[in-house]
């Protein structure tokens, strides 16, 4: 799956070598939708309770990464118990390129939303906050023209998500032509679920946030713990509602790595060849200045190049990273050169930060990000 | 203007549907002289300009007929209604370019998360 990457001079990260790259044509985040929906024959690496199911719920916990799945099985009997195993995320492993992969059913390269912040007719669009430096930019750049195609097959099922998305932009780019139930806590998403299974709805898709959330914030010690048991009650309680032939299939869009402070400028010389930065912390693209891109790639290679991994445009294109098909206007929406991590680091810029430090973060190609769960259970 | 406008267009109606005998005429070629000679007024000089080389003026000496009425007044109120379009364009673009700005300025002054938002208009953000 990995191409044959050069020697790293650091031995002590030799075993990062490989990115993590996302399996676009089996088990990836990206064909889960079609296998549920579209597809006559169901894949391997779909869980077994899903095959034949008459109503199925597809949960989406954003963050839960496999192998943090499996560091805190103890945490959560119920997951833990489910059925299935991992498949990949996409590139980069992102909230917003991976729920549209996960929603329209597509990789990157195809559907276009290609990273966290990423350039739009000049500027950087922050996908999913929907603002430039200019603000808010719904009306400048209309959520479903900048991602068309519409999610789910067309199929128009009921959205189960926090009702304050119901107006974001990164919303319209990838739930639109939808039906959309609002739920204010998750104890109200329960009922949302229980309401839209009642009245037999084949697919529902849900949509909960807080594992990423509080991953983000404090990483991975006693606050994530606390989140992940009370995210386990709730997969409990959405389990026992369900009716007899319905089942529960839980995936992911990303994992986490914890980062902490170990958070770096990239070096002046890389800054003085780069007229903006895309991406975010672990996914790092640069955009060099008129007629620098030689230059900007040499300096990124002599001082970067111990941390993580450097590709050019056409190189992560060529080497299958967004897929197998990339369009004029996904590749118009990249950096020059990408910066991706292999440690537990990231590279900051000033414009990506938040209301708060980040200690975990994501983004990058190593397999803590890449692999998340597809499992699931009957009623 | 839009006084004058919407009078305007109502005697065209009045034209499409009655039959006019000479008085009526008469007054309304005086009527429309004296609508373009008001609309000049409240025009500004290049839009007042284009009114004068599209509205050709009634002859003194003969009197209209019915199509002739209808052909100018429907020619004014066109020429009207595109005007009326314009100015709401110009009017939504200043809106939003107001709003933008004070969006900036709000955002420049206040840190992140105390922006104040109205609710309605605050959409929720993935993180």
């Amino acid at each position: 799956m990995a191409p044959t990457e050069p020697p790293v001079a650091d031995e002590s990260t030799s075993v990062h070598e490989h990115p993590y790259l996302p399996d676009y044509a089996g088990g990836c985040i990206s064909n889960v939708v079609p296998a549920l929906l579209e597809w006559d024959e169901a894949p391997d690496w779909l869980p077994r309770p899903a095959v034949g199911a008459e109503q199925v719920v597809l949960l989406v916990l954003d963050g839960l990464g496999w192998e943090q799945l499996q560091d805190h099985a103890h945490l959560v009997p119920t997951l833990a118990s489910l059925a299935g195993g991992p498949v990949t995320s996409v590139v980069p492993t992102t909230t917003a390129t991976a729920l549209t992969s996960i929603t329209t059913g597509l990789p990157p390269g195809e559907h276009g939303v290609v990273g966290y912040r990423m350039a739009v007719e000049g500027e950087v669009l922050n996908v999913l906050r929907w603002s430039t430096d200019s603000g808010d930019a719904r009306v400048r750049f209309p959520p479903e023209r900048l991602q068309d195609v519409s999610p789910f097959a067309g199929q128009r099922p009921p959205i189960v998500t926090k009702a304050e998305f119901a107006t974001s932009g990164f919303s319209g780019a990838h739930l639109h032509q939808v039906r959309f139930h609002g739920y204010r806590l998750p104890s109200t998403m329960l009922v949302h679920l229980r309401r839209l299974l009642q009245a037999n709805e084949p697919f529902v898709y849900a949509y909960y946030d807080g594992l990423d959330k509080v991953g983000h914030e404090y990483g991975f010690g006693d606050c994530y713990e606390s989140e992940l048991v009370t995210l386990d009650r709730l997969v409990a309680d959405i389990i026992d509602m369900l009716p007899t032939g319905a089942a529960l299939v839980i995936t992911a869009d990303h994992g986490q790595v914890e980062t902490g402070g170990n958070v770096t400028t990239p070096h002046s010389q890389v800054l003085a060849e780069t007229s903006m930065q895309s991406g975010e912390g672990r996914f790092r693209w640069f955009h060099a200045r008129p007629g620098r891109s030689h230059a900007l790639l040499e300096a990124l290679t002599t001082h970067h190049g111990h941390q993580g991994w450097i590709r050019t445009r056409d190189e992560a294109i060529s080497q299958g990273w967004y897929g197998s098909k990339v369009s004029d206007m996904a590749r118009a929406r990249m950096g020059d050169v990408l910066l991706a991590p292999w440690g537990t680091m990231a590279f900051l810029e000033p414009a990506d930060t938040g209301p708060f430090q980040l200690v975990g973060r994501h983004g990058s190609v190593t397999s803590a990000e890449m692999l998340v769960p597809l499992i699931g259970t009957r009623g | 203007m839009m006084r004058i406008g919407s009078m305007i267009k109502q005697l065209l109606d009045e034209v499409r549907t009655t039959d006019l005998d000479e008085a009526s005429r008469d007054r309304l070629r005086d009527i429309y002289d004296l609508s373009v000679a008001e609309l000049s007024g409240a025009l500004s000089e290049d839009l007042r300009d284009e009114l004068h080389r599209l509205a050709t003026p009634f002859r003194d000496d003969t009197l209209p007929s019915d199509s002739e009425l209808r052909v100018a007044k429907a020619q004014l109120v066109g020429w009207l209604e595109g005007l009326f379009h314009g100015i709401q364009a110009t009017l939504f673009a200043q809106q939003v370019a107001a709003r933008q700005q004070l969006e900036q300025m709000r955002s420049a002054e206040l840190p992140a998360g105390d922006r104040p938002i109205p609710p309605s208009e605050r959409p929720g953000t993935y993180l």
